[in-house]
């Protein structure tokens, strides 16, 4: 978005933006200072990635504590099936511009040009970098009739792709192409269109289903739009609430195996400290043995190995060998004690 | 005199897992902890209430890829080596606990569900889940749904041939699988954008769901709010999720899942326990992970965490499935006062909630469907279908574009980390349907090839890789599963397209992609000729 673009804005639009964006302190800003700082944003995620990012960089979970297999590919220790593996390629030569809905403020669009079409610019500009690329965004004047209105984005002859701010409950198209040197702009592809999703009630009343103002704003309110009193706020309430705690990603169905092993946890210092006790041995091999009255197993050769947790205290462990003809019984009984201080 | 209604849909969905090429393969655990700890304990407390004599109705979809995976010998028998090895493992932990006894009493616990969970599916199901599902199916408890065919999210399709694939696949083989064709669907990821409703009255498909504000701000303004389905153009009726209900069992904070008593999903034996004693249990390159088998109670917001004790949380559970039941009374008096006619509250949720993340949850629903039953007279649970039948005439209106994702829109799905999927999975979509019409008749190996494609075009579509990019936790192996699949279409079609069919790397495709095994490429021409043969089948059966 441009410098020209945002002086085209109300206040209120810029906000709402600067909202989006997530810059401090706009409510006090004035609309030259929020014109500047919403640029200095755009530029910024620009260079930074050759994309124009919509907001900030995603912000990532902590990473596990513990690493899981699926991680570290090498780490499959089973044998391998001779593995082709497939990499998909950053563009296809194809010339074709695609329009997708984000949500009701943002569209996604990407695109590919041609080699034919991309030497033809590059005879032209003399440089790749230098082909003035940019989008234009075509939208639907609302029914009533009027001009489509629009507006160009101009992006980097490196980038495919782009996030544009828009218009809830609009129908979208946008054309790929480039400013002829006399200034016309010359159109290499255009998408599909697109119809961004309402961010509030219908203002269409069906006259045989009509309710009164008053009770379908009662309703809404129990359906989620929580205490607020008007419709905005209503309508306001319910998004935010979609945001903040509806989402099914806040307790999601897969990941199920849990890969991050722990809750993420501020970094503490930390120690944990538990006792296990073995107790091991050998007897004849067919004969039944005991551990405080409780049956152990023997491996075939008539050792055994019991295992046990070790909390504080004193802990007495008779363990009993019977011969296998009931005719010889030996037990010793060794007693452990142990405290933690 | 009910006065009003309530509607539980529980949406059990994993995504298609199944790694022949390796003999243990960490991310197959989904299913195998699902099973244990979510559809087995489900489907007996399902069970339990129909051999009680309470009478219930509860709307489940089971997701294709679920359904699939259920029917699949491999990881039937992969099932049965993994509860063996916990049972193994429950045994051992009697053994170490004596000395701890509210350690040794859940090591009771588990081993007693453990052996519980392979009795009922090695005897009582013959390794066959479906069965059980179908069975409560057939005595009018469970009304069972489908969803897209992998769980591919609509809204960010292109071609419209792509969304009538996902929708077409589902209702075939959910017919198949369940004996009866589908009433209604779960859309993937609750997402609906207008004109998708179309597809699904070709199916006979007569009712889905979206999120609250799909049918808060459809048009023109829905008189009963989400209190109330509505009916699109197309006649499919959309059903609204009500936020207030999800969110007592949803909300982090304030829901029922956080409470104390509950047990701590986040400390596991597999990441406790002395390595030498637990490496047998864990991932064979001795990476720890969970096993199942955790010992504590939530407590609090403190790492020093309590023993869990049964009887506690299942008091909880009762608890609040009473206040669950006390809040929707409430709720439907409220609208009864407003509407004309009797409300019905839709409350969705993911079924692995249940049990897995929330272990009490099989319990809470116990509690539940037995309170409604017995205790009050204000609610009945209904199905959708229920719902039609009691009110067939409703306003017509479109739903708004929604999802129960984040923000409610596409974002999740649609955002930086995973956005450049999309190039990909369109132009795989588009060639498809360019197969499709190319090759109307195919047979012999080039019929196979374009099945095989039309395979891995679905498998790749499926939402769960975008969402795993999204959430970051085993981001590489969702970017694989991606790129794998792409990269099979794409060398399927190119060997389509140059007539060089390799048979040999067919049939291992074949062999390792084999979810819907009698699908039919041509579905995706655009304009198919086989729609009748879903309702052919229907007949049929």
């Amino acid at each position: 978005m441009t410098q020209q673009d945002l002086a085209g804005k109300s206040k209120a639009e810029l906000l709402a933006l600067a909202k989006e964006m997530k810059i401090k302190n706009r409510s006090r800003m004035t609309k030259e200072e929020l014109i500047e700082s919403l640029t200095a944003i755009t530029q910024e995620t620009k260079t930074a990635t050759g994309t124009q990012a919509p907001e900030q960089p995603p912000v990532r979970p902590p990473e596990p504590i513990y690493t899981t297999g699926l991680i570290q590919e090498e780490q499959y220790c089973t044998e391998r099936i001779e593995e082709k593996v497939y990499q998909l390629p950053p563009y296809y030569n194809e010339t074709r511009i695609t329009l997708l809905v984000r949500d009701p403020y943002w569209l996604y669009t990407y695109w590919d040009l041609d080699a034919g079409i991309k030497a033809a610019l590059i005879k032209d500009y003399g440089n790749w970098d230098h082909v003035p690329l940019s989008l234009r965004v075509r939208k639907e004047p609302e029914s009533g009739g009027g001009q489509p209105e629009f507006f160009n984005i101009p992006v980097s002859p490196q980038a495919n792709n782009w996030y544009i701010n828009v218009q809830p409950n609009r129908k979208y198209i946008v054309d790929l192409g480039y400013y002829s040197p006399s200034g016309e702009f010359i159109t290499l592809a255009s998408s599909n269109a697109v119809v961004t999703p309402r961010d509030c009630m219908s203002e269409v009343i069906d006259e045989e289903w009509m309710i009164i103002e008053e009770d379908f704003l009662r309703l809404y309110r129990l359906a989620g739009g929580g205490p607020a009193a008007g419709s905005v706020e209503l309508v306001e309430s319910l998004l935010k609430r979609l945001e903040r705690e509806m989402g099914s990603a806040a307790v999601s169905s897969i990941g199920i195996s849990s890969p991050a092993g722990r809750p993420p946890q501020e970094r503490r210092f930390w120690l944990v400290l538990n006792t296990e006790l073995i107790v091991y041995g050998a007897t004849e091999p067919d004969a039944t043995l005991t551990l405080n009255g409780q049956p152990v197993a023997l491996r075939p050769d008539g050792t055994f190995t019991v295992r046990l947790a070790l909390p504080d205290g004193v802990m007495s462990l008779p363990v009993t060998a019977r011969s296998a003809d009931g005719a010889d019984q030996i037990t010793i009984t060794p007693i452990v004690s142990k405290e933690t201080r | 005199m009910e006065k009003g209604y309530l509607a539980l849909v529980l949406h059990a969905h994993l995504p298609y897992i199944r790694h022949p090429e390796h003999e243990y393969f960490l991310e197959e655990n989904w299913l195998f902890e699902a099973i244990t700890e979510t559809y087995i304990p489900l489907l007996k407390v399902f069970e339990k209430l129909a051999e009680d004599g309470v009478k219930y109705r509860l709307t489940m979809s089971l997701t294709p890829p679920l359904l699939s995976m259920f029917q699949d010998p491999l990881l039937q028998e992969r099932y049965r080596r993994h509860i063996e090895k916990l049972i193994e493992l429950a045994e051992k932990e009697i053994e170490r606990t004596r000395w701890l006894p509210d350690f040794n009493r859940m090591a009771y616990y588990y081993r007693d569900l453990f052996t519980y969970a392979r009795w009922y599916f090695l005897e009582k199901c013959q390794r066959n889940l479906v069965t059980a599902f179908k069975r409560l199916q057939d005595e009018g408890y469970l009304e069972l749904i489908t969803c897209g065919a992998t769980h591919g999210y609509l809204p960010l399709m292109l071609q419209r041939e792509a969304v009538r694939a996902q929708v077409h696949y589902a209702v075939e083989y959910h017919t198949r699988a369940l004996g009866r064709p589908p009433r209604g669907i779960w859309l993937p990821e609750c997402g609906y954008q207008p004109g998708d409703d179309e597809i699904l009255r070709e199916y006979g498909l007569r009712y889905f769901f979206t999120d609250a504000h799909g049918i808060l701000h459809a048009s023109p303004r829905p008189k009963y709010g989400n209190f109330a389905p509505i009916y699109c153009p197309s006649g499919v009726a959309a059903f609204g999720r009500d936020l207030e209900s999800s969110k007592q069992v949803w909300s982090a904070q304030e829901g029922y899942p956080g409470d104390y008593d509950y047990r701590e999903f986040y400390r596991d034996i597999g990441f406790d326990l002395e390595y030498e004693y637990i490496k047998p249990y864990i991932h064979p390159c001795g990476l720890r992970i969970n096993t199942g088998i955790k010992y504590y109670r939530i407590t609090g917001k403190t790492h020093d965490k309590q023993p869990y004790n049964p009887d506690w949380a299942r008091e909880k559970a009762a608890i609040h499935a009473g206040n669950f039941m006390f809040n929707r009374e409430k709720q439907i008096e409220y609208l009864a006062s407003i509407l004309d006619r009797r409300p019905i509250i839709v409350s969705p949720y993911d079924a692995e909630l249940f049990g897995h993340w929330w272990f009490e949850g099989p319990q809470w629903i116990d509690f539940l469907i037995r309170k409604l039953y017995y205790d009050q007279k204000t609610i009945k649970m209904v199905t959708p279908s229920d719902y039609l039948a009691l009110y067939p005439r409703n306003q017509v209106s479109t739903p708004s574009l929604s999802s129960w994702g984040y923000k409610g829109f596409n974002e999740v799905w649609l955002e930086g980390s995973n956005d450049w999927i999309y190039r990909h999975l369109h132009r795989a979509a588009r060639l498809m349907v360019e197969l499709a019409n190319t090759y109307p008749e195919a047979t012999g190996l080039k019929r196979r090839a374009l099945n095989q494609a039309a395979r891995e075009l679905l498998l790749a579509q499926s939402s769960d890789w975008a969402f795993i990019m999204k959430t970051g936790t085993v981001v590489p192996y969702a970017v694989k599963r991606t790129q794998d699949h792409l990269g099979r279409f794409l060398d399927l079609h190119h060997q389509v397209v140059n007539d060089q069919i390799d048979e040999g790397w067919l049939r291992e495709l074949e062999y390792r992609d084999n979810i819907f095994p009698d699908l039919d490429y041509r579905v995706y021409a655009s304009h198919p000729h086989i729609n009748r043969k879903v309702e052919n089948l229907a007949l049929a059966l």
